[in-house]
């Protein structure tokens, strides 16, 4: 009986030290930041090998991952007529429209429906009865989008090779359906879908949001910007929406996390970062530029941490980077750990803030395991625009993040790193029309005769010189024409 | 002499007629029969039949408009004369970019809105364009999209 008790006891402790060792190499909480004996263990490779073997690890649920991914930037809800919502946090029908977005989206990607064409009056009568608008800002891959969506084969690729948005239409007598009407951006034609939708559900937003202050937006075709005149210079994609007042936002603020307060680096994060990058701190060569850039040197690659907390880093030619993937690894899958690779640069620096393909780019290269993207900080849903001008040392960055993969691995990375604040004020945007002067007067500089706009949207520009973020209009112009009879004023 | 006076007395008076004819056109209160005489200067937009209903309580006027035109929206008033239309405290009177856009969202009244862009291009070359907007109460635009449910459903 003794015996027995003494089995059952020790396979217990057996048990129990198979479990906290399994705790142990597995979960960060357990060591805190500062120094102790297992603070290297945790970046080790056992840790790692054990970390993607945890059944349990979390995965996809970083910054940038297919959860936010998917999420509009931008969701306007048509009430019928000219009464328009912008919907942001403010907007008391925020989260049920979430929501139903949401399902929206998974019943579009799981229909197996073949998209019809359709043309340019029906999408713009579909804004102006119950519909609501969505708006990426930037471009997606449909299948890879699909993926996102955890649809492996979607029907809605077939049709539609590459979007930016869609409008979700409801029917005053077809109770059960919705029709979604995207973009394909590739061909320029509309295709609709009939997708499952029990409209009910978006009812009750729709008399609910009577209640909340409408917002004054046309879309383009509705005021006939879409459409040529004598002596009109611009014109505007027929879906844009055109917002007749200024927009409030908050301010924001920018904190550059390499730095303590006393301006000095802080070791802390530059050790984080240096991990991210799989620099082992035993085996680098390090030395301080002339401007204070910190440069780490491995066989392979080198890292440099610039003091205005741009982290840049460079394989060495012919060498592979950091392996991502395999090299005849998908196109989703590439992103899927670039993503999460991003995600892992920007907590390593305390950033946490959801980011996105940079719209000023959707010519980027996403071929299976080879790529090349740019990625935006989304702040109060807004994307962050950077333009710092480089220097001697310091590479130009337009862009808070730029990644560069080749067969599977990272051989140039550039991530400017920055921990946003709302401050306590609000401020305005300009008026769009004041805006399209402004675009408009830049492009006549260089004989242009009219342009052609695809979309305009809020964004944050990052203004170097007084450090500052300025709310304002992004306008992108898709197509320039020149007057060639004039000389250039530059 | 007497003719060179009568003469000089005409001219005068049709230099003087026309020289309130051409500092009306930027005033802010214009006769019923007012006409800028001008073609060219702006192509309205919004409404595409220069008139339209909605049951909206605001209707959005978009035009193209020549780049340095002041343009302003006057309302009927009820002696037949047009009034600069104020809203939130502010006239409806803006300087055109050089986008050439115009766009503004007019407050309706119920039923008829009888209402006059202009655009100024200075020295006194005006264009003219009158637009009628009637606001159709909520009650009147249920009740016919009802008609229109009712035959919908007839025929499926």
């Amino acid at each position: 009986m003794v015996e027995r008790f003494k089995s059952l006891v020790l396979a217990l402790l057996v048990i129990t030290s198979f479990v906290l060792t399994f705790k142990i190499a597995l979960n960060e909480k357990l060591w805190p930041d500062g120094y102790n004996f297992f603070v290297d263990s945790r970046f080790s490779s056992v840790a790692d090998l054990a970390s993607k073997l945890n059944p349990f690890a979390k995965s996809g649920t970083g910054n940038a991952s297919n959860s936010v991914l998917t999420v509009p930037n931008r969701v306007i809800v048509n009430a019928g007529g000219e009464q328009r919502y912008y919907i942001t946090n403010k907007n008391s029908q925020h989260d049920a429209v979430d929501y139903q977005v949401k399902r929206i989206l998974t019943a579009l990607f799981s229909s197996l429906d073949v998209g019809i064409a359709a043309d340019d009056a029906e999408v713009a009568s579909a804004l102006k009865t119950k519909s609501v608008y969505l708006d990426y800002i930037t471009s997606y891959d449909t299948g890879v989008f699909a993926q996102y969506m955890n649809k492996n084969d979607s029907t809605v690729a077939r049709s539609v090779s590459k979007f930016s948005g869609m409008i979700v239409s409801f029917s005053d007598t077809v109770k059960t359906n919705a029709t979604v009407y995207i973009k394909d951006i590739q061909t320029n034609r509309y295709f609709k879908f009939d997708i499952p939708y029990a409209k009910a559900d978006f009812d009750t937003i729709f008399k609910n949001i009577q209640n909340d202050e409408e917002n004054l937006i046309s879309y383009s075709a509705d005021l006939g910007y879409d459409k040529k005149v004598e002596g009109q210079r611009i014109l505007i994609e027929s879906a844009v929406p055109i917002f007749l007042e200024p927009v409030e936002v908050n301010e924001i603020k920018g904190e550059n996390p390499v730095l303590k307060a006393n301006n000095e680096y802080d070791d802390n994060v530059i050790y984080k970062i240096l991990r991210t990058f799989k620099i082992n701190p035993n085996t680098y060569n390090k030395y301080t530029e002339a401007d204070e850039t910190m440069v780490f040197v491995e066989n392979n690659a080198t890292l440099k941490i610039h003091k205005n907390g741009v982290v840049e880093y460079n394989a060495k030619p012919g060498v592979p980077g950091i392996e991502l993937v395999k090299q005849n690894a998908s196109s989703f899958e590439t992103m899927l750990a670039v993503s999460e690779f991003i995600d892992a640069v920007s907590k390593s620096a305390g950033i946490y803030h959801p980011l996105m393909q940079s719209p000023a780019y959707n010519d980027g290269v996403l071929r299976g395991a080879d790529m090349q993207m740019r990625f935006d900080y989304l702040v109060n849903n807004t994307a962050v625009m950077i333009n710092l001008s480089g220097g001697k040392s310091n590479p130009e960055v337009d862009n808070s993040v730029f990644v560069q993969v080749q067969s599977g691995a990272i051989t140039k990375y550039i991530h400017l790193l920055r921990r946003y604040d709302n401050t306590e004020n609000k401020v305005d945007t300009a008026l769009v029309d004041k805006s399209l002067d402004a675009v408009f007067e830049q492009y006549r500089g260089n004989n242009a005769d009219g342009i052609f706009i695809s979309n305009i949207y809020p964004v944050y520009k990052y203004d170097d010189k007084t450090e500052t973020f300025i709310a304002q209009w992004n306008i992108n112009v898709d197509k320039v024409e020149i007057n060639e009879s004039e000389p250039s004023q530059e | 002499m007497a003719k060179r006076i009568i003469s000089f007395v005409t001219v005068f008076m049709i230099a003087v007629f026309c020289f309130c004819t051409v500092a009306s056109a930027t005033a802010d209160s214009l006769p019923g029969s007012f006409s800028g005489g001008t073609k060219g200067l702006m192509f309205i937009k919004r409404p595409e039949t220069l008139s339209a209903s909605t049951s909206d309580k605001t209707y959005t006027i978009s035009a193209s408009v020549k780049e340095g035109c002041v343009v302003k929206v006057y309302r009927k008033n009820a002696s037949g004369g047009y009034d600069v239309i104020h809203q939130n405290g502010a006239a409806l009177v803006s300087k055109v970019g050089a986008s050439g856009f115009y766009s503004v969202s007019v407050v309706l009244n119920e039923g008829d809105n009888n209402l006059m862009v202009t655009a100024d291009a200075g020295n006194g070359v005006v264009q003219e364009e009158k637009i009628t907007i009637k606001r159709i109460g909520r009650s009147t635009l249920d009740k016919l999209s009802q008609i229109t449910l009712n035959l919908f459903s007839m025929f499926r």
